[in-house]
């Protein structure tokens, strides 16, 4: 069960970040495909600024997310496909609170210094500060969906 | 929705989806969104926080089916929500978004392929004959519909998690 439900994790996961980097190349191929790209940089421009300047390049053009937020979706790709090496596939333990309360922290500390003209921020600080976070966040979600499931699992087979 | 408990789900949900909505449509404030999703996050969060103070009065224990529920209902009522806001908006509004969008990234548009420039061309003759794009609109309402209730849920996942992070209700499966 909890193979099944870490494998639906990583495919969405997956095909979430596939879709960002997918974007510049499918608009470089012409025709239907440049189409498909255009509306995966509108459905994109729903959870981000996709501002040129702070965004990352693949041939030519800029990936579907912003720097910041393509690093977050990457970090988190690449920590589920960590997970079972770091917590084994059954764990279902969370790390301590503060882990994720830093990494907010560190993030929200990146774009506020920079609104506040304190520190500019850079591609590096951007894409470190949001690679954390999203390194993260799986830690904490890929348990909590394993326990929905199985909740949800045990009460339609009457498991108790 | 209110059980014997005295728990209001409701309520709960209507908390949730009200922070999201008001993240969504605010101007200024609407910038968390631009931060994957935030204000769609913290609207979930919240509303299992509300549900979460509500059932520990009740006596009664959360469970994460009850946290990801409240997330992702919370997540569909802001979406549509949000949507009906922007369609009426985009129908009553004298403004082309497509033509404001073209000027704002006037020197991205230079290096775009033609085939990408031609739909862009398409959407903004779409609004200034008709003044609405019915392709835009239903593109946005099915995003939408996709995007808040996936992100309602991750946040009401995450809050779910965090107020249960003690309590291993149920033991790992092999």
């Amino acid at each position: 069960m909890n193979k099944k439900i870490y494998l639906i994790f990583l495919s969405v996961s997956f095909v979430w970040t596939l879709l960002i980097y997918m974007a510049p190349v499918l608009s470089t191929a012409g025709s239907f495909l440049a189409t498909i790209s255009d509306f995966i940089y509108i459905f994109y421009s729903k959870t981000c600024h996709q501002i040129d300047e702070r965004s990352f390049h693949l041939i030519g053009a800029k990936v579907a997310v912003c720097s910041r937020c393509s690093s977050v979706y990457s970090g988190f790709l690449l920590s589920v496909v960590l997970y079972p090496f770091v917590k084994g596939i059954n764990s279902l333990k969370m790390p301590p609170l503060w882990f994720l309360i830093a990494a907010s922290v560190f993030m929200v500390l990146d774009v506020f210094l920079d609104i506040g003209g304190i520190f500019s921020n850079t591609f590096i600080s951007r894409a470190i500060t949001g690679g954390i976070i999203g390194f993260i966040l799986p830690f904490y979600l890929i348990p909590g969906t394993m326990n929905f499931a199985n909740e949800i699992y045990n009460k339609y087979t009457g498991n108790k | 929705m209110t059980e014997n408990t005295g728990v209001n789900r409701l309520s709960s949900v209507i908390a949730g989806s009200t922070i999201m909505i008001a993240l969504s449509i605010l101007p200024i404030i609407n910038f968390i969104n631009l931060f994957f999703c935030s204000g769609i996050i913290i609207g979930g969060f919240f509303g299992v926080l509300s549900l979460n103070r509500q059932m520990r009065r009740a006596g009664t224990i959360m469970t994460y089916k009850d946290g990801v529920l409240t997330g992702i209902i919370s997540g569909f009522l802001a979406a549509v929500t949000v949507s009906g806001i922007n369609i009426i908006s985009l129908v009553y509004s004298s403004v082309n978004p497509i033509s404001e969008a073209m000027q704002v990234f006037g020197n991205y548009l230079k290096n775009m392929p033609p085939e990408m420039l031609n739909q862009l061309k398409q959407l903004e003759n779409d609004f200034n004959t008709q003044g609405y794009s019915v392709t835009l609109i239903l593109f946005t309402f099915l995003s939408n519909i996709l995007i808040f209730p996936l992100f309602g849920a991750a946040g009401g996942l995450l809050a779910t998690s965090i107020i249960l992070r003690n309590k291993s209700s149920l033991p790992p499966e092999s």
